[in-house]
Parts: C-alpha cells; structure tokens; sequence
C-alpha cells in the first residue's frame, strides 16, 4: 500500500486512469471519474475505488488485507514544474510526500512517509506502448526490492508487481 | 476565336484551381526549443517567402517544446518557442515524443496557444476523453488543397501518462486518414516524427503521399529519397537548418519537379536569465526532495 499512496501523489495525477504501481490504488486527477482497481496477493484479495475530486486532488477508498476500510487523500502540490511534480498524501499510516522527475520514457520516482509506520522508496520506471516496466527499493522495517510490469489496453490494465517476497496480481481501470 | 476563347477558359480553370503551380514548403523538424536558432530562422523565412514566386507553406515535424537531455530545455523555452511559432506562423507541425515529455495538461495548454494545428493520427485517444491534438488538416496553398497528416514514432513515448492514448501502427493509422480525405486534396503532405528508415517502409505500403517530411533522427537529408513518387526529407536538427523544397505541381496535380536546399542558420545570442532561474528553483527543489531519502 505505501509505495500507492506515495506514487499516487506524483506523476499520475495529472491525468493518469493508472497508478504506476497498479494494485495499490487508482486514478487520480479527472474531475468526475472512478477508477476501481482488484488485486490479489498471498496476504488475501483487495479492493481500492478512487475518485478524482479536482485536478489536483483525489480520494480512495481501499477495503484489503493490510486494512479493513481507509480512506486516503493526495493533493498534487507542483504540477509539472519542468520535469518535476510533488503531492502530499493522507492516510491513515500518516501523510506521505512525493516527488516525481519525467524524463520521457523514462521517470524517477521517490518519497517518504512518516507517522506510525514510516517508509521511504525509490522507483525508476520505463515505459513503452502498452507496457511499463518498473523496479527499485521501498525501506519499511527492512529494505526491499520493488519490480512490477503492467500491460494497457485502452483504459484498463493487468499487472503483476513483486515487493519483497510478496507477489501481487491486480487489475482494473477508469470506469 | 473560339479556340483562344477555349484556351483563356482552361487557363482560368487551371489557375482556379490551383493546378499548375509552384509551391514552396519550408520545413523544421527537432528544433527542440533552441531559442538561440530562432532569431536565424526568422530571418531565414522571411527572406525565403520574399523570393518565392508562389504560396509558401511552413510546416514542423515535431520534438519542438522540448529537450529533458539539456537541463535548461527541459524546464524552460517552450512557451517562448511556440509564440515564435505564432509569429512566423507555421500552418502545422507534428507531434512529437518530446512534446508529450511537459504532461498532459502542459501539452494541452501549449496546444491551445499554438495558432496552427498540432498533428498526430497515429495516437488514438479512448472514447470520452478528448484529445489536444488532431490527426491531419487542410491548407490552401493559392489554389492547391493540400492535406497535411501527422505520425509519431513508438520510440520514447511517454506511455505512462498517456495511457488514454492507444499507439496505432503509422501506416494504417496514415491509409485510414488517405482512403477518407485524399480525394479532396491535390497534394498529400505528411509531417512524420519518425526516422527516414521509417517513412520509407511506410510510403512502400501507403502510396498517395507527395512529400513526406520526418524527424525524430537528426537527419540533414541532403539527397531527398524516393520511394515511388513520395519525397522524404529531414532539415537535421536544433534549429540549424531551414528546409526548403520548391514543387511544381502540373495539371493533373502530380508533382513534375521537386527542388531540395537547406539554409544552415546561424546561433543568435538571447536572454537566457529567466530560464537558469527557473532550472536554479527546479534543481533546488529535487534536491530538498531527494534529501527526504535520508
């Protein structure tokens, strides 16, 4: 979930229907659309539903194994300054603060969490038509390797992300 | 009598309809928002469109906003390089890869300052979400309908934060765009950000275009190639050259003779202040973020 909550405050927010992490939350930033993402892991199944309120901020809605129902909030703070975008997210492990650099085919993301369960990571992500590949390391307790790949088609996607020794499967798209 | 009566009216109705003309097309591909080269081109264009014994049109092959390998381009020269656009005035360009690089809400934002169309037939955006660009255009040239297409390459697109958009192949994205429109044109010009490489393979399989004017590969394409009657060509890149292909178009609209030359241009020292600005607050802020790290 954390490595969502903070992504989701970067570069998606613009106009995204995808996380770049499917499986850990939705879409952000379209006003008036949901975004419904499924996913599957050895910890149990989970649901995020996320509502893009303005441009710049969205709420989700996750029901899954890590919480029974929480409520989360981002607001992207810098909105493509150059190459650079920030948010802030709320959740209820405590308010996170992201940043994103957008070098075309290629991004660098990272972040930083604090409250009762602090975490920080570092993402590059590389991307073609219809695939995104994306790797790096996410620190909790202990640090961990993070690699995912997810396939579009039109506004839906499939993908399967490893973190740690933890492999989720997840679905979904922009209703 | 009558016959010269017959020849004054089919020389009114070539010149009506713009058959028989010469045509000049200046073209730029990659400029890559290299402000010092637009002064040069400025000057370059208005000289060229002095000389001309015909319309001039003024097209871009894309990658033209943008440059995230040179930090200064990355952060800054986008919006004074789409008012020298306006200025000059460009009937079309292409999109491309780099122009995407600023995000959607940028790159719309530029679009709707550009007083000329942006073109790119080849990125289909999904049903309800509507799209900053458009597939292709029409521009008059004296008499001469003339159908302008855009296409993209798949190379470096910025996928992630277009997933509303569907990458289609070139040529059939290009055939779809020519089986509806090119009946009404007299000449087809495709404004291709791809490689040279690229526009042959598709002109092999779509034939109908006239000229097709690429980018994406930095080529100054001194020897234009030929594939059937298309015309491919590439001005290099950054801004240092200025393209410059006269047509004769005879009277069953078939190009007879094209004419290819290049303007190198000169740099033209400008302000730059503002832009180290912005890439001075833009650097200090990834910094302070990145130290969240640690």
């Amino acid at each position: 979930m954390l490595v969502g909550v903070i992504l989701l405050s970067t570069g998606t927010v613009t106009t995204a229907a995808y996380p770049h992490f499917p499986g850990d939350a939705g879409t952000i930033g379209v006003p008036g659309m949901t975004a419904v993402d499924l996913s599957l892991s050895a910890s149990g199944p989970g649901i995020t539903v996320t509502r893009g309120v303005t441009e710049r901020i969205d709420l989700s809605l996750t029901i899954g194994p890590d919480s029974l129902c929480s409520l989360s909030g981002r607001w992207k703070v810098i909105d493509y300054l150059g190459v650079l975008t920030t948010g802030v997210g709320v959740s209820h492990r405590g308010w996170s603060i992201a940043a994103g650099l957008f070098l075309g085919p290629v991004r660098f993301d990272w972040g930083r969490r604090f409250g009762s369960d602090p975490a920080r990571f570092g993402i590059l992500t590389f991307s073609r038509p219809g695939v995104s590949v994306g790797f790096g390391i996410y620190w909790n307790r202990a640090p961990n390797f993070y690699g995912g790949i997810t396939l579009f088609h039109d506004m839906r996607y499939l993908s399967l992300f490893a973190r740690g020794r933890e492999v989720t499967v997840s679905t979904g798209g922009l209703l | 009598m009558s016959r010269i009566f017959i020849s004054l009216l089919m020389v009114i109705a070539v010149a009506g309809t713009g058959l028989g003309e010469t045509v000049t097309i200046l073209y730029t591909n990659d400029v890559h928002t290299r402000v010092e080269q637009l002064p040069g081109l400025s000057a370059a264009i208005e000289d060229e469109r002095a000389a001309a014994s015909g319309p001039v049109l003024l097209f871009d092959s894309g990658d033209t906003w943008q440059d995230y390998r040179v930090p200064i381009y990355a952060v800054w020269g986008a919006e004074r390089t789409v008012e020298w656009m306006n200025t000059v005035g460009y009937d079309a360009m292409a999109l491309g890869n780099h122009d995407l690089y600023y995000g959607p809400d940028r790159l719309a934002h530029f679009v709707q300052t550009a007083d000329f169309p942006v073109l790119c037939a080849n990125l289909r955006p999904v049903a309800g979400v509507k799209s900053p660009f458009t597939p292709y255009t029409f521009v008059q040239a004296g008499g001469l309908h003339v159908l302008v297409v855009g296409l993209i390459t798949d190379e470096d697109l910025p996928y992630l934060d277009y997933p509303w958009l569907t990458y289609l192949d070139p040529a059939e994205a290009l055939a779809a765009v020519l089986d509806k429109e090119a009946n009404k044109a007299d000449l087809v010009v495709v404004l291709g950000h791809l490689p040279v490489a690229a526009a042959k393979r598709i002109a092999q399989r779509v034939p109908g275009i006239d000229i097709f004017l690429t980018g994406h590969s930095h080529e100054l394409m001194e020897t234009p190639v030929h594939v059937g009657k298309t015309v491919i060509l590439q001005a290099g890149a950054f801004g240092q050259h200025l393209g410059i292909l006269t047509l004769t178009v005879n009277s069953s609209g078939e190009v007879t003779k094209a004419a290819n030359s290049f303007r190198t241009i000169e740099k033209t020292p400008v302000e730059t202040d503002r832009g180290y600005i912005r890439l001075g607050i833009i650097g200090g802020l990834t910094l302070a973020l990145l130290l969240l790290l640690f």
